[in-house]
């Protein structure tokens, strides 16, 4: 598996300097393609959720890996689609543009089996209020995005994670999802795994 | 103890310093500018700061700045930088070059013949280390003797070098830079609100920072998709030059606040980690300098960072380890605008921004608000600067993939990324650098236009490569912004009050933002392209078009602001209108010109394409993105070069001259931030600057009685409070201070900047003969100027008596009636009145005034010998000289022959002979006719009046068949000293003559007309007909006051001159005690009156009287005789049925309240506009209160009357100041206008008082002069008169 990795580090590239040129943005409301991983977890110490506007202090929630349309999550500076799930917004910890797969969080307790995972209008996640949330799943409903069926959820559920903090669990599981399913982001592993100012380098 | 003294005296732009020590001689020497590049175009040099090593270096002096200069031999010196300090010290002059001392030769009228290249290119050291350049010091060396010494010149007196030799910015410095990459601990992150998935840092530092002090701070904020080590560009170049670079992680994808959270989190984090030696094995403790912290950020980064400051500002967010202050720099690059003008805003922040023009991410799209990069640089309120550079991408200002670039547009220059990291780096050096270093040549690469001056390691040649500067001094102090089109929306009147008129087309002003979705060119959108300000923004500016036609448009510089010489430069930005067809009709730079004008009318313009390159034109992405604003700065000694006589302390007008005239034929451009400049750094301690308008006051001849005003005024130029007294110098029982009525002292007031003027009015009122003198003392806090003397001076006189010449015509056609008189008898009446207004020589004095006639026909000699004038004279000469005999005698003024005007004029004028220094000299010349006889008007005039430059020539037209527009030529007393009388003598303007002559004495004895119109009086009635009034009032010191009538007529009325209380003025009346005096002669009675002081103001403030009283005796019979009787036939008006007879009166005042008016035109040709101007003043003090009309009567077609503006309208320089303009128009019809003033004002002490003038204006060419009689003999005398003979026999056989 290592190796398949690597090829794909080395094409990814290629393809993008053959296209050179930022894709549009898909019409919206968008559904993620297919979840691929699903993993609850818990944290010894929460920390303070930037993806909405409430900025509640999240403990436990899920990691998800969802297979996306990757112009969809191409980053751009301008406004993004923003990905939501169920009542709440999903904090993308990738891009995901190159390989097609976002790593994110579900924040808090849900079940996603049966739950609308989407992406609404581009705007700021840090703006998302519930009354924006109601508007885009209203839009979505309309356009008759389907929820993830159980089976699908069921397929792809992993056990329980526990870290003491966020850091740790980007550091210990985050990483490893993203050298599976966007290896092509490893700096964001690396970075995640930097050694800690002050600390004396942890041995792994 | 050796005590340096320095003293400073500006000299427009250049200053003169006394050097040396006390102990020693002082030296003068005048410190200027001197190094710098020459141009090919006017100003010819420009004087810089910086100049890249690889270029040379040349030295210019302008001989009509300088004129000690010229013809000097000097040695040039280039020196190693002295501070002032230094060159106190040591004036030793050791020139760097190999060379040596150059010697060259001042000399001719041009800077560019005076301009001296004195280094090659890289010849000059330029290895400043870390520094941007070498500093060197310019003397030259005026008499050689191998010292800064007196006469010399130097630019670099102060602590900053004359010029710097400049390495290139976009090479690596000299230092080793060690890079590390570390995450912030998540419990430091926690307690500084880093999110624990952002901790990340890599930093950059000097290797050897240990033998180093503590170093400049910059903080890198990503972008959105970014990786924070790709700004390891920016990090290794920064560190390389001692700063300590970190780039972090940045939190950017939920948004811009969290980004902003995350910089303001990341600051705090490294500094505490950094000095508690977490960070780089503790490399870094007591190295950082926390006061001195740039943050740069890259698109959503870049907004964070205004966002971080706005909470700074706000004091939303109170930092750990930094304050608001110490954040010297903020540079967003490519920002994004997604929170607008509330929060994501600098303030008052130095700010900088990047822009790139084919970014295919943030835009800059007219369609997408928070992809306009501009919004963040306009709302920056202090220090600002925007760089654009066209043919990049978003992706290529980072250091990571170079594909995509995220990039779109035409002529690219990328990939690869490096041509766009030169333009980064070479200018990121310099900007931050200024900013925390106070670099002095960094701020020529934030100045210049780019095309001129540029980094050296970006290519030549590149045609792609199109960068544009914006630059703002923010400082509070030195800078007077003339038009920032906020807070006036009126398109006619500038920010700063001053009035702005145009004539280019489409000129609007408005919010700098496109009011549609694209970039489309369309009328209905004038602000197309504009993309500074979203809807929530104030950024305004003005936009205008001109099209294969040369325009301007024009600011007036307020009253206050007209001292230029208090600034460096005239600074604006603009850009070029994006696809307007006028942009797009070429794609060559825009230019034209900019002129200023002083208060003489001397102009001076130069174009902005003469320092290299003008206004760019948008990038041609899509036919046309968005307006990019580029700053245009002119140092203001530049408009004086080559002599052009401009004097930048008195500019009334900024204009700019576009059109095929000035620059591109056409364009489209959109102005903002006209302003002056000083290049003040952000330390600038503010500090007053007293300037003292006249430290002379000098009242020069003031007449016993009269009472005239001048005033200290004190302005402060500075910047901050000026505290101001002003005292009494002359010691108390001086006897010369009760020359002075009143004076007014004041201790100690504040005038604020931009304050009006402080003015203290100081009354001189002679009571003594004789010069006078005393001093007052400014004192005040300007350390330059903590006392100052003002002199007042005057001398009080007796009133000054007058020479008068009158030169008489009798030529054959004076024989001729002119409406109801012949034309020789009108004279005469008229030269008796104003033989009879002549002031006796009382006791033979020599104080009265003197007379002498000269007549002329073809021939001319003196009539009446020149002497005093006394009354027995004044009776001799009404029955001889001006007798009705004499009119019949050809001896002496039968009229006969022809007219030689100008023969009569050089005899007249010799009589008169040389000026003299207590008399006024008049010559009076009047003409009925064409000249026909040398020497004629033309080539005699000149030499009258060089002759005798004080002689106050006056000419009078009598008739038609004159030459209007020789006899205006012929004055040199202004529209005041030719009057034309017409044919028609009759009616209304019977005494139009008499009131000439006596208009023409009151104005050579400076007195004011207060009314004097003739009036028809019904006489076909019994009761008093109040004929007219004029007002006196209490600043008036005399009268004369002039009745005129028929005298046959008088049988059939009773006529009273009556005082304001009610007194009839009759022989042996007296005024508040003094006597009137009283004359009768012929057709006028003569009233002169003196005025008592103005404590019996109530004998003769008020409406003095003409009173008619018909005596009921008006029959047919009646009238038929006394018409009989009369010399005036009346012809044509006296109707014995009708009972109307003309009555003239007329009323002239010595007055120290004055009204003034002059009537101008250009060229003096019809279709000319004319420049009506009226000034109010008591005692010399404005009087702004009243109004002003004016009736024009043009030589065909019915009178216009029109108002006179002091509103600074209308051609009125200045609102309420008391000077009252307008301009009339209707100037078609080539001929003599009339221009009859009327005001209506208010005296100092509020009494309302009425004055009247009369101007004659010809606008017609100047008639030729005949072909000159090489003898200059006068024609065969027996010709004319035959040629007369014949004429007369014609029209005697015409009239059969």
């Amino acid at each position: 598996m290592r190796t398949l990795y690597l090829s794909l580090a080395v094409l990814v590239p290629a393809v993008a300097a053959a296209q050179d040129e930022v894709p549009k943005i898909p019409r919206t409301p968008a559904a993620v393609t297919e979840v691929v991983h699903v993993q609850p977890f818990r944290l010894a110490q929460g920390y303070r959720n930037d993806w909405s506007q409430k900025k509640e202090v999240i403990s436990s929630g899920s990691l998800v890996v969802l297979k996306v349309d990757p112009a969809l999550v191409y980053p751009r500076n301008a406004a993004e689609p923003v990905l939501y799930a169920g009542d709440r917004t999903v904090q993308r910890l990738n891009h995901g543009h190159q390989s097609g797969h976002v790593i994110g969080i579900v924040p808090g307790e849900m079940d996603l089996a049966g739950t609308l995972i989407w992406f609404g209008q581009p705007g700021l996640p840090e703006r998302v209020t519930e009354r924006t949330i109601r508007a885009e799943r209203a839009m979505a409903e309309e356009a008759k995005l389907q929820p993830v069926s159980a089976e699908a959820v069921k397929r792809v559920q992993q056990e329980p994670v526990e870290a003491a903090h966020l850091s740790d669990l980007l550091r210990d599981h985050v990483a490893e999802l993203v050298l599976k399913y966007s290896p092509e982001e490893k700096s964001l592993v690396e970075t995640w795994r930097l050694p800690v100012a002050g600390r004396q380098p942890k041995q792994r | 103890m050796r005590t340096t003294l320095q003293r400073w005296t500006i000299l427009a732009g250049a200053m003169v310093i006394l050097i040396g020590q006390v102990t020693t001689a002082t030296a003068q020497v005048t410190a200027t500018e001197l190094a710098g590049n020459e141009l090919s175009d006017y100003p010819f040099f420009e004087y810089v700061r910086a100049i890249n090593e690889n270029a040379p270096v040349r030295v210019a002096i302008d001989p009509t700045r300088f004129p000690d200069i010229s013809g000097e031999t000097c040695d040039i010196y280039v020196v190693a930088a002295k501070t002032a300090a230094q060159w106190t010290v040591d004036p030793s002059l050791t020139d760097v070059r190999a060379s040596g001392a150059q010697t060259e030769t001042f000399s001719g009228t041009t800077i560019q013949g005076n301009t001296f290249q004195i280094a090659a290119a890289s010849t000059l050291n330029a290895d400043a280390g870390t520094g941007l350049g070498v500093g060197y010091d310019v003397v030259v060396d005026v008499d050689q003797d191998g010292q800064l010494s007196s006469g010399d010149f130097i630019d670099g007196m102060g602590d900053d070098a004359g010029f710097y030799a400049v390495h290139d910015t976009t090479a690596a410095g000299p230092l080793a830079v060690t890079e590390t990459l570390y995450s912030i601990d998540p419990a430091v992150g926690a307690t500084f609100g880093i999110p624990a998935f952002k901790l990340a840092e890599d930093l950059y530092y000097p290797t050897d920072i240990a033998s180093m002090g503590q170093l400049p701070i910059i903080i890198i904020s990503r972008g959105n998709g970014h990786n924070y080590q790709w700004y390891d560009h920016i990090g290794n170049h920064m560190a390389s030059y001692g700063y300590i670079v970190m780039s972090h992680d940045n939190n950017t994808e939920p948004g811009v606040n969290t980004a902003a959270t995350t910089t303001l989190g990341h600051t705090d984090a490294f500094i505490d980690q950094a000095q508690s030696g977490a960070i780089a094995g503790g490399a870094l403790v007591g190295h950082l300098d926390t006061s001195r912290i740039t943050w740069i950020g890259h698109s959503r980064g870049g907004e964070g960072v205004a966002i971080a400051y706005d909470r700074l500002f706000d004091g939303t967010h109170t930092p750990t380890h930094f304050t608001k202050d110490d954040i010297r720099l903020i540079s967003s690059m490519l920002p994004t605008d997604f929170e607008g003008t509330s929060t994501t805003n600098p303030h008052d922040a130095n700010y900088h921004l990047w822009t790139a023009s084919g970014d295919a991410d943030v835009n800059g799209s007219a369609g997408c608000d928070l992809c306009q990069t501009f919004h963040i640089h306009d709302r920056a309120t202090g220090y600002r600067q925007s760089t654009v550079v066209q043919g990049t991408g978003h992706a290529w200002f980072h250091d990571g993939p170079e594909v995509p670039g995220v990039f779109t547009g035409p002529c690219s220059i990328g990939p690869t990324n490096d041509l766009t990291h030169l333009i980064q780096l070479g200018y990121f050096l310099p900007l931050i650098k200024h900013y925390n270093e106070a670099n002095v040549p960094a701020l020529d690469f934030l100045t210049r236009q780019y095309k001129s001056f540029r980094p050296i390691g970006v290519p030549n040649g590149n045609p792609c490569i199109v960068v544009t500067h914006e630059y703002r001094n923010g400082s509070p102090v030195g800078n007077f912004v003339l038009d920032d089109f906020q807070s006036q929306p009126n398109t006619g009147i500038s920010s700063s009050g001053g009035t702005v008129s145009f004539d280019v087309d489409n000129l609007s002003e408005d919010r700098l933002d496109d009011s549609n979705g694209d970039f489309t060119w369309a009328a209905t959108d004038p602000f197309n392209g504009a993309t500074q300000a979203s809807s929530s923004d104030s950024s305004r500016g003005l936009v205008f078009d001109w099209t294969d036609n040369d325009r301007f448009c024009e600011w007036r510089v307020p009253t206050t602001r007209r001292n230029f010489t208090l600034y460096d430069y005239l600074s604006f930005r603009a850009a070029q209108g994006t696809q307007h067809p006028n942009t797009l009709a070429s794609t060559d730079d825009l230019t034209f010109s900019v002129t200023l004008r002083d208060i003489a009318g001397t102009t001076q313009s130069i174009n902005i394409g003469a320092y290299g390159g003008g206004i760019e034109q948008p990038y041609d992405r899509s036919g046309g993105w968005h307006n990019e604003m580029e700053t245009v700065r002119i140092r203001l000694t530049d408009f004086q070069n080559n002599g052009s006589g401009l004097n930048l302390n008195e500019i009334v007008a900024v204009r700019f001259d576009v059109g095929p005239s000035h620059g591109s034929s056409r364009g489209r451009i959109v102005v903002d931030d006209l302003m002056l400049t000083s290049d003040r750094p952000v330390s600038a301690t503010p500090r007053p600057k007293l300037r003292i308008a006249d430290t002379t006051l000098d009242y020069g001849d003031v007449e016993l009685g009269f009472a005239f005003s001048k005033a200290i005024i004190l302005y402060n130029d500075g910047d901050a409070d000026l505290e101001v007294a002003v005292t009494l110098a002359t010691p108390a029982g001086d006897p010369d201070l009760s020359q002075w009525s009143d004076l007014n002292e004041i201790s100690t007031v504040i005038i604020g900047p931009g304050d009006p003027p402080l003015t203290l009015a100081q009354v001189y009122e002679p009571v003594a003969l004789g010069p006078h003198m005393i001093q007052m003392t400014v004192t005040s806090n300007d350390p330059t100027a903590a006392s100052t003397t003002v002199t007042l001076t005057g001398t009080g006189v007796t009133p000054v008596p007058i020479d008068t010449m009158l030169v008489l015509d009798r030529s054959g056609s004076m024989s001729d009636p002119a409406g109801d008189r012949i034309k020789i008898q009108a004279l005469r009446d008229a030269a008796m009145l104003y033989t009879d207004l002549l002031r006796e020589d009382v006791g033979g004095t020599g104080t009265g005034d003197k007379l002498g006639f000269w007549k002329y026909n073809h021939t001319n000699s003196l009539y009446l010998p020149f002497d005093f004038i006394t009354d027995p004279r004044k009776n001799a000469i009404a029955f001889s000289e001006l007798s009705d005999a004499a009119l019949t005698d050809a001896g002496r003024l039968l009229p006969s022959g022809a007219t030689g005007i100008g023969g009569a004029m050089q005899g007249a004028a010799g009589v008169l002979g040389g000026p003299l220094s207590d008399r006024k000299q008049v010559l009076v010349v009047l003409t009925d006719g064409k000249e026909n006889v040398a020497p004629y008007i033309a080539s005699v005039t000149g030499p009258i009046q060089s002759a005798n430059p004080n002689l106050q020539l006056y000419s009078v037209g009598l008739g038609s068949n004159i030459e209007a527009g020789k006899l205006q030529a012929i004055t040199n007393m202004g529209t005041e000293g030719y009057h034309q009388v017409s044919d028609a003598l009759t009616g209304e303007s019977l005494f139009d003559l008499e009131a000439f002559y006596f208009k023409i004495f009151s104005n050579a004895t400076g007195m004011d007309l207060v009314v004097d119109p003739t009036h028809v009086v019904d006489l076909k009635g019994t009761k008093p007909i109040l004929v007219d009034t004029a007002r006196v009032i209490s600043s008036d010191r005399s009268a004369n006051f002039l009745v005129l009538d028929d005298p046959v007529l008088r049988r059939f009325y009773d006529i009273e001159f009556v005082s304001p209380k009610g007194q009839v003025i009759v022989p042996g009346v007296t005024i508040g005690g003094i006597p009137v005096h009283q004359a009768q002669r012929r057709t006028y009675s003569i009233y002169r009156i003196i005025f008592p002081d103005a404590t019996q103001a109530h004998t003769y403030v008020g409406d003095w009287m003409l009173r008619l009283t018909p005596n009921g005796k008006w029959s047919r019979e009646a009238v038929k005789r006394a018409l009989e009787e009369g010399e005036i036939r009346h012809s044509s008006f006296i109707n014995p049925h009708r009972g109307l007879v003309p009555v003239g009166f007329a009323a002239a005042v010595a007055s120290n309240y004055h009204l003034a008016v002059s009537v101008s035109a250009k060229d003096y040709l019809p279709g000319n506009e004319v420049l009506l101007e009226a000034r109010l003043t008591d005692r010399g003090v404005p009087m702004p209160k009243g109004k002003v009309t004016a009736t024009i009567t043009p030589p065909k077609g019915s009178p216009q009357r029109i108002e006179l503006y002091d509103d600074g309208t209308h051609g009125d320089a200045t609102a309420h100041d008391g000077e009252w303009s307008n301009r009339f128009t209707r100037t078609r019809a080539a001929g003599s206008y009339r221009v009859h003033f009327r005001s209506v004002g208010h005296n100092d002490r509020g009494e309302l008082a009425p004055r009247e003038a009369t101007r004659f204006v010809t606008l017609k060419r100047i008639e030729p002069t005949p072909k000159e009689d090489p003898k200059g003999d006068p024609k065969d005398e027996r010709v004319l008169l035959l040629l007369e003979d014949i004429q007369k026999q014609l029209k005697e056989l015409r009239r059969q």
